[in-house]
């Protein structure tokens, strides 16, 4: 845990303005400087987040306080220092509802009605007419591929369906914050990719999507921009690599493919950054006579450059250079101190 | 195709249809709807085996009990009508009446005592504590509806299904006891009507508060309700009762028709006016307490 302990700390003294989402539109949700406990138990801790038009995935281990989080932002809980807002508007506040469109995880429904009637009586509740309503949940339903299956008791839904049934009454009023946790649960994989390519056209339309989830390689697909929670605290928020460079701490391992492998590891040694190389055994099913080296480098930046140098200098030939750690799996799990695994 | 609606959404609009929306899940409870109804079907019935099989008239069993006859017997014939004429006689007359019989037991013991309160408990308890125990209350909770708006919509909703089962149910009952029944149902329905609003308002706001409202719910009926009312205890502590006023209401009514009640020594009764100011006043300030502890209560997900 000493990695996570020093990387929470190097994190928490960024200023906000370094790791804010770069966009010049007001924040669509916005906290500042929010804690929540429960009794002895803290939830969010000193949370100050800005969120504007684009996705953002929210990751973190069970109990880091993502769902504390997102209640915060649907203005289920109140905060008990600092405030969110959105779109300026107190998110506890009724009319901050107007922006905001939620996806729980909960898998509560009225589960007498259809799915068509649930999604009705939802934008009924928004507060459009009967006409409006019935046109509305049609759309909703077309748009997340259920307009053929609504009929059906919600009794009688698979996971999948009942995740996109959530999905359409969260579209309904076309708010421009949705905040979806664990939306691609239960979802198949063809579902999967369909819903995706939703995420994406709601993102491309301006709307703000706060994306929680436990699927790190379906969230990688969609976007790179993560904010990383653990034990209740933003431990970074921005993109993959923006993470990934302020981990110096955590020297990142490269995988680079060449046909003088020996040449390239003593080159490599003299740089002060790389702090290990590794010649992996030859692999028989590789053409020719190309071996990977696995280089552990601090300071990414300054050690491709330094990288990409020698290999014109000395003339090398490089076929392969890939980082194998700056995936969201591995980043949370130099940030978490553990695996990643959410 | 993008459909945009031709009207604005309004949060008024919204609330309207929550009250609808409430009240057809209230009707969607089909238990508490079957219990209910059973409760009155049974009620119903034996009130009307009572009624023609042993009629409410209890003059002949209390004077024998009390052996009058047997005193006329060796006082001889001429001392008969001064102790037919006796207040004490005359009372015990009253007291077994039609009517004084079924008030009593039908009426005080029975409706008001246990089936109104347990109806009541039933529907307003269920307005919010269903939405509370299936967790499905988030889906009301990120609507665009202030939350006191949430709580009045579901006590709107709660309030024509309370009235409908208790006055309906009074009135069912009291019709299956033939005349008697009817003079009943004439003097205190106005009552009931009262109580119902008073208990409704306590049990939505119970639904409101505690995760449990059944279980709290009967604990209020069933020990503060009756210890407070049901019991013979002297005193104003009865006061803190909805039962009381209710009591004083039909006393009132009882009272108006020559009906005798409980003795006014350990029933001291507040007038029709202020008993109708109190149960009109405290549905209006508990739904209004309702109103501002729901609007100020964190309700999760997953809780």
């Amino acid at each position: 845990m000493q990695n996570a302990d020093s990387i929470n700390k190097e994190l928490s003294s960024i200023p906000n303005s370094e790791i804010r989402i770069p966009n010049s539109a007001m924040p669509v949700l916005m906290f500042d400087q929010v804690t929540k406990w429960y009794g002895p138990v803290i939830g969010v801790n000193h949370v100050s987040l800005e969120l504007r038009p684009g996705i953002t995935g929210l990751v973190g281990a069970n109990g880091a306080g993502k769902s504390t989080l997102l209640r915060l932002a649907t203005g289920q809980l109140k905060p008990n220092i600092g405030s969110v807002a959105v779109q300026g508007v107190d998110a506890w506040n009724w009319q901050a509802k107007r922006h905001v469109g939620y996806c729980p995880d909960i898998d509560a429904f009225y589960e007498d009605m259809s799915g068509r009637q649930f999604v009705r009586s939802m934008a009924r509740l928004c507060g459009f007419s009967k006409a409006d309503a019935h046109a509305l949940t049609d759309q909703m339903l077309t748009r997340v591929g259920m307009a053929d299956r609504a009929d059906r008791r919600l009794r009688g839904y698979s996971k999948g369906m009942r995740q996109r049934i959530k999905l359409a009454q969260a579209l309904l009023h076309e708010p421009i914050l949705l905040i979806l946790d664990e939306p691609l649960s239960g979802i198949d994989p063809i579902g999967r990719q369909e819903m995706l390519d939703l995420f994406r056209e709601l993102a491309a339309q301006g709307k703000c999507l706060l994306i929680s989830s436990h699927e790190l390689e379906e969230l990688e697909k969609l976007t790179d921009q993560v904010t990383i929670m653990a034990r209740g605290r933003i431990a970074a928020v921005g993109t993959l690599t923006q993470i990934r460079d302020l981990l110096d701490d955590q020297p990142l391992t490269i995988r680079i493919d060449t046909d003088e492998p020996r040449s390239l590891a003593a080159l490599l040694v003299r740089s002060p950054d790389v702090v290990g190389v590794e010649l992996e055994p030859r692999v028989l099913y590789r053409e020719g006579n190309l071996q990977s080296l696995i280089v552990r480098a601090k300071n990414p930046k300054r050690f491709f450059r330094e990288v990409t140098r020698m290999v014109v200098d000395e003339n090398l030939n490089v076929s392969h250079l890939e980082a194998l750690d700056d995936s969201a799996h591995a980043i949370l799990g130099y940030l978490l101190g553990g695996s990643g695994k959410t | 195709m993008i459909v945009s609606p031709s009207i604005a959404p309004t949060p008024f609009r919204a609330w309207l249809y929550l009250i609808v929306f409430s009240f057809r899940q209230l009707a969607r409870l089909k238990q508490m709807v079957r219990i209910a109804v059973g409760l009155l079907v049974l009620t119903c019935m034996v009130t009307a085996l009572v009624t023609v099989r042993f009629g409410w008239d209890r003059t002949e069993q209390r004077i024998r009990r009390s052996h009058v006859r047997l005193v006329e017997f060796v006082a001889g014939g001429m001392a008969a009508p001064v102790i037919e004429s006796s207040p004490a006689v005359q009372l015990m007359k009253k007291e077994s009446a039609p009517l004084a019989v079924y008030s009593r037991w039908m009426v005080f013991f029975i409706f008001l005592g246990f089936l109104l309160p347990l109806w009541n408990l039933a529907f307003a308890t269920s307005a919010l504590g269903s939405d509370r125990e299936n967790r499905s209350l988030i889906w009301l909770m990120t609507r665009p509806i202030p939350r006191w708006g949430i709580y009045l919509a579901k006590f709107f909703a709660v309030l024509p299904w309370c009235i409908l089962l208790n006055l309906g149910g009074f009135a069912l009952i009291c019709l299956c006891s033939g005349r008697v029944g009817r003079e009943a149902l004439q003097l205190y329905w106005p009552a009931v009507l009262a109580a119902t609003l008073a208990f409704t308002a306590v049990f939505h706001m119970i639904a409101a508060l505690f995760p449990r409202p059944a279980i709290v719910g009967l604990l209020y009926a069933f020990f503060f309700e009756t210890i407070l009312s049901e019991l013979p205890v002297p005193g104003t502590v009865k006061r803190f009762s909805i039962n009381y006023y209710a009591r004083c209401l039909m006393y009132s009514a009882a009272g108006d028709s020559n009906v005798p009640v409980e003795s006014a020594s350990l029933f001291v009764p507040v007038s029709d006016r202020v008993a109708w100011l109190v149960l009109i006043g405290v549905t209006v300030v508990i739904t209004a307490a309702g109103m501002y502890l729901f609007s100020r209560t964190e309700y999760r997900d997953d809780a």
